[in-house]
């Protein structure tokens, strides 16, 4: 009532009161980054740019964004990366965990369950990390997890995610998923065809993603192994 | 962000712009005014001088900050034009070919999430060679093509000549400055060739007219982004037009089906010297 009698026209005062500061506190950035992986059926190919920046500024241009959870997983991450930091150290200490505990590396399909329900344990504050999990599976064929930032999984043959996931997905779908043709008999995919397109639809997405450029690692997983190599991008 | 964030909570705190602006108005001048003051006394180092005089420039000063302010406060408050701009949704393209443009667009005309019919009109023919498309709120793709065909009408009777593509340009670009700030909600894409050399002319600009003359392809829509990157990969320069039908083609449908307000349908335009050929695309209807 007082604040009513105060204000003298009969109504609350405004809210905003002379010489108030607003503070605000952001917790999240988004430091942008792609990552693309195809899965064939006895590999899988994970590639991801090397550009950290934040707005107009680029932290750095040589910044690995995958993570190799176990011989045959790997994890590509984009987003805030402050939390990709934090996530994939959880995650690789989980994964040391499990082999203590069952005497085995754990399989694709389960680190892809684990990372859902940790992603998930961050419902009200999550981590702010496109993910894109690749990997071979208990039969050595390759397989695709991709994530959203709360933990919704979904199984794939080919994704592309982080700044310039809008921009390749739909290229993908139609080269790699042969989406809109009609009377093409599908080609099986092999790992050379799988990095080619790798490399043109990241030179693609650095035309017009500011956030992606400078160069991209890529992954290929084989029972063999995990093999590195590296392409370069624009680096305006 | 932060500033827009605060405008926009502030109006909405108390709908009564103009009085607030008032205020701030005095209470600037006001902090000029002890400001100068306390210059004043300092530098005399007799307390308050007898008189403080505000320079006009000072007044100046003021208003035109204030003003700024208070026109993207504005702004702030009208509408998101994202939001509007993506309130009917709809995909567009146009590409250069060899001496032949092509200009494709979407089908669905909806609101929101709804779709409402699956022949939209969204790609107009002002000229034999001369094509135009206005993605963004429907009720303006429309208001404008007909304010521009009226013009265009003005332009043919007293030039007694066909427009060149580059001259439409500029008369869309104008219509859309004239609506500076209360501007209409459509990203026009122009696609033709000369009149006289047949040249190949592509072209967009944003909601209040600002030009990009492009050599290869030219996007619009609610899926820009997806757009980008089939064209961006897909185009070569120098098609001709059946493998130019083909690109955008193929540029147009993937890029659509991954966009939820976009799709249902498709519409190419090919635009040769002696021929424009239009055909309807089947795709997917979800």
């Amino acid at each position: 009532m007082a604040l009513l009698t105060e204000n003298g026209k009969g109504c609350l005062p405004d809210y905003e009161v002379q010489g108030a500061k607003k503070v605000s506190f952001s917790p999240y950035s988004d430091n942008g980054g792609s990552v693309v992986a195809l899965a064939g059926d006895d590999f899988c190919v994970i590639a991801a740019d090397t550009r950290l920046s934040t707005g107009f500024s680029i932290y750095t241009r040589e910044q690995d964004k995958l993570f190799p959870l176990s011989n045959t997983t790997i994890l590509g991450c984009s987003g805030c990366w402050c939390d990709t930091l934090t996530l994939t150290r959880l995650l690789s200490a989980r994964m040391q965990m499990y082999k203590h505990e069952h005497q085995k590396e754990m399989t694709t399909p389960a680190a892809a369950q684990m990372l859902s329900i940790m992603l998930y344990h961050k419902r009200f504050f999550p981590y702010y990390v496109s993910n894109i999990l690749a990997g071979l599976d208990e039969n050595g064929k390759g397989c695709i997890y991709s994530y959203d930032p709360i933990g919704h999984c979904e199984k794939t043959t080919y994704r592309a995610g982080g700044s310039a996931g809008a921009l390749l997905q739909p290229l993908l779908d139609n080269q790699i998923g042969y989406k809109n043709q009609e009377g093409v008999t599908p080609a099986v995919l092999t790992q050379e065809k799988a990095v080619a397109i790798l490399k043109d639809v990241f030179t693609s997405a650095a035309e017009r993603d500011i956030y992606t450029g400078d160069g991209i690692s890529i992954k290929i997983i084989t029972k063999d192994g995990i093999k590195d190599s590296s392409f370069a991008l624009r680096k305006d | 962000m932060a500033h827009s964030f605060v405008a926009k909570y502030r109006l909405r705190a108390k709908s009564d712009v103009p009085e607030i602006f008032q205020r701030r108005n005095r209470d600037e001048l006001s902090a000029c005014i002890r400001h100068r003051a306390d210059t004043a006394a300092q530098l005399t180092g007799s307390g308050w001088p007898a008189r403080v005089r505000i320079t006009n420039q000072e007044i100046a000063d003021s208003c035109s900050r204030l003003r700024f302010e208070s026109s993207s406060a504005i702004l702030d408050r009208m509408y998101d034009p994202q939001s509007i701009l993506a309130y009917n949704g709809g995909a567009v393209i146009a590409m250069k070919g060899k001496n032949c443009v092509a200009i494709a667009a979407d089908r669905r005309f909806g609101i929101q999430a709804q779709t409402i019919m699956c022949d939209f009109q969204k790609i107009f023919e002002m000229e034999p060679h001369l094509f135009i498309s206005l993605p963004g709120l429907a009720t303006d793709t429309q208001t404008v093509m007909e304010r521009l065909r009226f013009r265009l009408n003005l332009y043919e009777l007293k030039e007694n000549r066909k427009i060149h593509p580059k001259t439409f340009t500029a008369m869309v670009s104008n219509l859309l400055y004239e609506k500076r700030f209360g501007p209409y909600f459509v990203e026009p894409i122009i696609a033709g060739l000369d009149p006289v050399t047949f040249e190949p002319f592509i072209c967009n600009m944003d909601l209040i007219g600002s030009r990009n003359m492009a050599e290869d392809f030219v996007v619009g829509g609610t899926c820009t982004e997806q757009l980008y990157g089939m064209c961006e990969s897909l185009y070569e320069p120098d098609l001709e037009p059946n493998e130019l039908f083909e690109t955008i083609s193929q540029a147009l449908v993937n890029a659509f089906d991954r966009d939820a307000i976009s799709g249902w349908g498709a519409v190419v335009y090919i635009i040769e010297k002696d021929k424009v050929t239009k055909r309807t695309i089947k795709t997917r209807m979800d």
